[in-house]
């Protein structure tokens, strides 16, 4: 299965071609979202990549005790696959490795986590909403429209890897809920 | 899941019992207008190990109903679950059964 930029070698592996202004694009937005995650806690978007696990507000307690411990590690995980991505693109990018990335199953995790937070990040910025749905045309004449045309274009290159990793999972599974 | 006594046979307390009155959580998946839909059946298949099919159910049901229970358990199981679904930048939320 080969698409316009991921695709699975003969080794089994996730391959991915970039050339170098589309690694220093992504590049670039993974400096905002980590220009996110070290700023402001209550910034709209750190809210919404670091929501309260419950509603209840008599669980108060106990919500602040979960984020107390799970919060540290979820920043902490975020910012690393970052920085691990980040490393593998900054050659690409300078034009100094132009062969496909090759990638092993931590960077499959890490893409598909970072490409989220990158799409939730834009996507909060320039007001993705049910009302405001993706799939809406900017007019010419607005200034948001490419951030939006990024958007679409982030959208098609991270479900080009979901469909890929999906195809790769097991129909059956363990339904026991 | 608790296995249940045959009739007739008395069953000894064992000392790590879950007690009868510790109510079940649930773990809920809200829908968001970012998050692709191929995305959250892959999140479920990888973090749950579900089928195919139930992840796709289960995602449809959020993205129509505007949220599903996605698996329950004990309150520490539920809270590790919500905090793997935040890692993967789904919004979930853990509360008691309904």
């Amino acid at each position: 299965m080969t698409g316009q930029w991921w695709s699975c070698g003969q080794d089994g592996r996730v391959h991915l071609r970039l050339v170098a202004d589309e690694a220093a694009t992504i590049l670039g937005l993974m400096h905002e979202v980590r220009e996110i995650l070290t700023g402001a806690a209550d910034d709209p978007i750190m809210q919404r990549l670091f929501p309260r696990a419950y509603l209840d507000p008599t669980e108060e307690s106990a919500e602040q005790t979960w984020r107390a411990l799970a919060g540290p590690d979820l920043l902490r995980e975020r910012l690393d696959r970052l920085r691990r991505l980040a490393g593998h693109l900054e050659p690409v990018a300078l034009g100094e490795h132009t062969a496909p990335l090759v990638l092993g199953e931590e960077a499959e995790a890490d893409w598909m986590g970072a490409l989220n937070d990158i799409r939730l990040t834009l996507g909060g910025a320039i007001g993705v909403s049910d009302d405001h749905a993706a799939d809406d045309e900017p007019d010419d004449d607005d200034p948001q429209g490419p951030a939006w045309h990024l958007y679409h274009v982030l959208t098609y290159f991270h479900g080009e890897l979901i469909d890929l990793l999906l195809d790769r999972l097991p129909e059956a599974g363990s339904d026991d809920i | 899941m608790r296995a249940t006594s045959l009739p007739g046979i008395v069953r000894e307390p064992q000392i790590d019992d879950v007690p009868e009155t510790d109510q079940p959580w649930i773990v809920i998946v809200w829908n968001d207008p970012v998050n692709l839909m191929s995305y959250v059946v892959f999140v479920f298949q990888k973090l749950f190990g579900y089928s195919r099919e139930k992840a796709t159910r289960l995602m449809m049901q959020v993205h129509h109903e505007g949220r599903a229970v996605v698996t329950s358990g004990a309150r520490h199981e539920c809270e590790s679950s919500v905090a793997r679904l935040h890692a993967y930048g789904l919004w979930a939320t853990l509360q008691h059964d309904e």
